[in-house]
């Protein structure tokens, strides 16, 4: 049974149920889930939004994290998130945007105290699931797998262009809409790379996004030196969804043995502040050769066994350890994709002639014996 | 001249010599797990590294916290799902947590009894907390129901082999690389059961074949070098180490790989400058620390080697062998005070030795006993091979060693009856033929009984020097002066060993019986020189003493009594000597008179 919500969170949940309407347009307000979803810093409730007629997404700042250690950079976040959604608002492949952060305050009572309680939220569109729980549902077929990759690649281009890094993709940050398109989402530690705007916290001493997920030059923290490598790091973490989406098993955990763990801790340990690149670059070859990333046939995924290849080929070359090294061109991820979907779709023509040829093969052998066993006996009768 | 071959040496305690390879890292689901080649002798055996989780520090900490905080969030959000289940239980396996992560797998198995991960995941579960034959089953299911995947087949193979089931495991690995798979592992595994064989050539083929798959794997580089040195060729062993360390330049099995072969090659300067940069890095590598003693001591570099070992051992980690690691490091300590001949010293520390595991070899007792000997100590000498004896049962070593210092304490009765019943039983103990021969001949006299034993003991030792020796002596002694000189034509004396001085002597007593006094006088006193040269003073005396006494009966012989006397005179003159040959001129002298 999933957990239900902690006490505190319950309390704050059902302050918001009870309010019948919000900015005199979200009314029919209920949590999303048993929780309000699973965000650690954030509550999420599905409400009906009178100006556009829909169901939408009401995403609030968990008003008792306010006085959390780190809430200046969580809620900086929380704010970025809904800013860049307003700036992305119309773009395909994006969550919808539908209204601006407001707030409101609530009294709250907790061990005799009443406090006023800072309640933030903005809208966005409501989706149906999220690409995490298919994933773990074990629904995707073949052609899912290759259609949902192809959106996905296309959404995060899409946000490149705009100049974004999202530095947190994982599965569940791609939501799943009802007609079954993909869409990008959690913008919170997302961050536009060609602006000089400063980092949210300098204090936060670890990289951002989910380190699961996490590129081996994030895990060095080469951010802080070349916040461009923002984008390769994005397509690691795409290539990792690939690769869950494919066998169901996070990448990161395959990768995180006991060995790795060790390289990096070393490696961790020789770079210094303003050498990191350099020593970085010097190092990585040697961990991407000892760390080859696992074939994907070894995981004995259920897709289609003709295209396991071409899969196989094009997650390796996103999610090479060397960020030189990694696929670039999204433009070229497409056309495998593509290749992928061709092939699947001429599956069956493919076996066909497969069967054909060894058929023909089989006969020219058979032949072949045939008349060396006629050559053999002639040979002897002549002896 | 009869004699014994020389007592064993103070020995070290020589770590057989050995090679960590660890599996190429291109399968997560194959159980694997790091493996030491041990080479004792001609024998290689394979142990096996227990792989326990590192310390994590930082990033690294926090990474293996939110990636198990994850999983424990997926599988509170999807309660059902066979996949976040799985994926709990290698983040827990990971960490080294493995009970927890055999049951969140045995839940994913539950859920979904075809999950291929879960179940290959919890199988490598059972193999590291040795649960073989549970293991066994899952892989045997997974290999009926995912014919097309090699890994289950692969993973059999390793089991049949962490099992000792070598013919097996080969077979099955031959078994899997004939599935032409797309991985090195089965290649990289059938040549580590091929080096265990002996079979180096045929490993090193598959190594490369491995290699081709995975152009620039360290690891495979790692162990084409410890094939190259187990097959002797020990260049390309160090081009393969150093390939190896081009790609991985921290990888610390190749650095001492590299070391051990350079060791061999007899390159220590290189190992010494190789390894004291590395434990600059890793002050923690006691094998690179050892491998570090081991070339100080080949450069004769006594105190420089201590000091390694004394590090080693004030950093032993506390684990289930450290008394018996304390144990050798202080042999070796012992060692090398022996070596720069402070015998106070060594005698503490194999004394040390042998308080901090008396049961965990004979070593240190033998060391001990030998300093004793060298010092004249025969009863404590005596005592301490008792207790070896007393521990370790009367091995060969015991008998031999323990009937030496019986006859330096002048009971030889107990000496010869110990050797007889050691020989009686069948043994290929050369030293044993030796002395009791040198006994029997020397002491008793009785050169029949001497004759028996070393006609028996010749076939098997036919190039053993001492024993040829001996077999002449006794040979000459009886008379049979020809059967004598075809034995000692047979060798080619170098003029360089111990066993020299005794062959140039017998040569000397050889000429004496054939009339040749001049050539017998000249070998017998080329034979003290040698002895001298060599730096064995003692011996040189022996030889002279001999020499006298054998002229002696040979003017006695001749009726000229005269000559015989002044001889013996000559003889007892010239020393301590040998008690035996001193008894002997002893009573001539006194038949003389």
């Amino acid at each position: 049974m999933p957990m239900p919500a902690s006490k505190e969170r319950e309390a704050i949940i059902q302050i918001v149920e009870r309010r019948v309407e919000l900015d005199n347009r979200f009314s029919k307000i209920r949590r999303l889930g048993p929780s309000g979803g699973h965000g650690h810093f954030s509550i999420l409730f599905r409400a009906y939004d009178k100006a556009t007629d829909k169901d939408v997404a009401l995403k609030f700042y968990d008003p008792l994290r306010t006085f959390a250690s780190d809430a200046a950079y969580r809620f900086g976040s929380f704010e970025r998130e809904a800013r860049i959604l307003e700036e992305l608002s119309g773009e395909p492949d994006v969550i919808g945007w539908i209204s601006p952060v407001n707030r409101f305050t609530e009294k709250f009572d907790a061990g005799g105290i009443s406090l006023d309680l800072p309640f933030t939220y903005f809208a966005l569109e409501l989706a149906e699931t999220d690409l995490g729980s298919v994933i773990s549902a074990q629904t995707l077929t073949t052609e899912d797998i290759l259609r949902r990759f192809n959106q996905m690649c296309r959404s995060i281009r899409r946000f490149h262009h705009l100049g974004y890094a999202h530095r947190d993709i994982k599965p569940s940050n791609f939501l799943i809409m009802s007609d079954g398109s993909v869409r990008l989402s959690d913008f919170g530690t997302a961050k536009k790379l060609n602006d000089n705007s400063p980092s949210l916290s300098a204090s936060y001493i670890y990289p951002p996004g989910d380190l699961t997920y996490a590129s081996p030059e994030i895990l060095a923290a080469l951010l802080d030196d070349e916040p461009k490598l923002a984008f390769t790091a994005d397509k690691f973490a795409l290539a990792s969804v690939l690769f869950e989406m494919v066998t169901g098993v996070v990448l990161g955990l395959q990768l995180f043995d006991m060995r790795y763990r060790e390289d990096l801790t070393k490696m961790m340990a020789a770079i210094k502040k303003g050498k990191r690149k350099e020593i970085f670059d010097r190092l990585i070859p040697s961990i991407a050769d000892g760390h080859p990333l696992p074939n994907l046939f070894t995981f004995a995924p259920a897709v289609s066994f003709s295209i396991l290849p071409l899969l196989d080929g094009l997650y390796k070359e996103m999610a090479h350890l060397d960020y030189r090294k990694r696929l670039d061109d999204f433009g070229r991820v497409r056309l495998r994709i593509e290749s992928c979907l061709k092939v699947l779709k001429n599956e069956e023509g493919y076996r066909r002639l497969r069967e054909r040829r060894q058929r023909a093969k089989a006969a020219r052998e058979a032949r072949f014996a045939r008349s060396s066993a006629r050559a053999e006996a002639e040979k002897k009768e002549r002896s | 001249m009869i004699a014994t071959s020389e007592q064993p040496e103070v020995k070290q305690t020589t770590p057989p010599s050995f090679y960590k390879v660890a599996v190429p890292a291109t399968n997560p689901l194959m159980p694997s797990a790091a493996v030491s080649l041990v080479k004792e002798g001609k024998d290689i055996s394979l142990n096996w590294d227990p792989t326990t989780p590192s310390e994590a520090e930082g990033i690294v900490e926090k990474l293996a916290s939110e990636a198990l905080s994850r999983a424990i969030e997926a599988v509170e959000r999807f309660p059902s799902s066979s996949r976040a289940l799985t994926n709990l239980g290698v983040v827990r396996l990971n960490a080294g947590a493995i009970s927890e992560a055999a049951s969140a797998l045995e839940k994913a198995l539950e859920l979904d009894p075809n999950n291929y991960v879960a179940g290959i995941n919890l199988a490598k579960v059972f193999i590291e907390v040795g649960k073989y034959e549970e293991a066994g089953k899952i892989y045997r299911r997974l290999e009926r129901s995912f014919v097309k995947n090699v890994t289950p087949l692969m993973a059999l193979a390793y089991l049949a082999m962490r099992q000792n089931h070598f013919e097996e495991a080969e077979k099955l690995f031959r078994e899997a690389i004939n599935r032409r798979p797309a991985t090195p592992v089965p290649f990289y595994h059938l040549a580590i059961l091929l080096l265990r064989k002996g079979d180096a050539k045929e490993a090193i083929r598959h190594l490369r074949t491995a290699l081709r798959h995975n152009v620039r794997s360290a690891d495979l580089y790692q162990a084409l070098g410890v094939a190259f040195a187990i097959a002797g060729q020990n260049e390309r062993s160090l081009r393969s180490f150093k390939t190896a360390l081009t790609l991985s330049p921290n990888l610390s099995s190749a650095v001492k790989g590299l070391g051990n072969t350079l060791l061999k090659a007899g390159q220590v300067d290189n190992v010494i400058e190789l390894l004291s940069a590395h434990l600059d890095r890793e002050p923690r590598d006691w094998e690179a620390r050892r491998i570090l003693a081991g070339a100080y001591l080949s450069k004769l570099r006594y105190a420089s080697a201590r000091a390694q070992f004394l590090q080693i051992l004030e950093s032993l980690p506390p684990d289930g062998k450290k008394a018996e690691r304390s144990s050798e490091l202080s042999n070796d300590i012992g060692f090398t005070y022996f070596r720069e001949q402070q015998s106070k010293e060594a005698e503490d520390w194999f004394k040390r030795s042998i308080r901090e595991s008396s049961s965990h070899g004979t070593l240190p007792y033998r060391n001990l006993t030998h300093l004793y000997s060298l010092q004249e100590r025969y009863k404590e000498a005596l005592d301490v091979l008792q207790t070896c004896a007393d521990i370790f049962g009367d091995d060969e070593y015991v008998i031999v060693a323990r009937s030496y210092v019986r006859a330096q304490l002048g009971d030889y009765e107990r000496a010869i009856s110990d050797l007889e019943r050691l020989l009686s039983k069948g043994t290929d103990n050369r030293q044993a033929y030796g002395m009791l021969s040198g006994f029997l001949a020397d002491v008793k006299h009785d050169y029949e009984r001497a004759l028996t034993i070393l006609e028996e003991a010749y076939p098997k030792f036919s190039e053993d020097d001492w024993l040829t020796n001996n077999l002449a002596y006794v040979h000459l002694m009886l008379g049979h002066t020809q059967a004598a000189r075809v034995l000692l034509e047979r060798k080619v004396m170098s003029s360089k060993t111990v066993a020299d001085v005794a062959l140039m002597a017998t040569q000397g007593l050889l000429h004496l019986r054939e009339g040749d006094l001049e050539k017998a006088r000249e070998s017998y006193k080329s034979s003290a020189t040698l002895a001298s040269q060599l730096g064995h003073k003692e011996l040189a005396v022996v030889v002279r003493q001999k020499m006298h006494l054998e002229f002696a009966r040979e003017s006695l012989g001749k009726g000229d009594k005269v000559t015989a006397l002044r001889e013996v005179d000559l003889g007892l003159g010239v020393g301590k000597g040998n008690p035996n040959y001193c008894n002997d001129l002893v009573l001539l002298r006194e038949r003389l008179s």
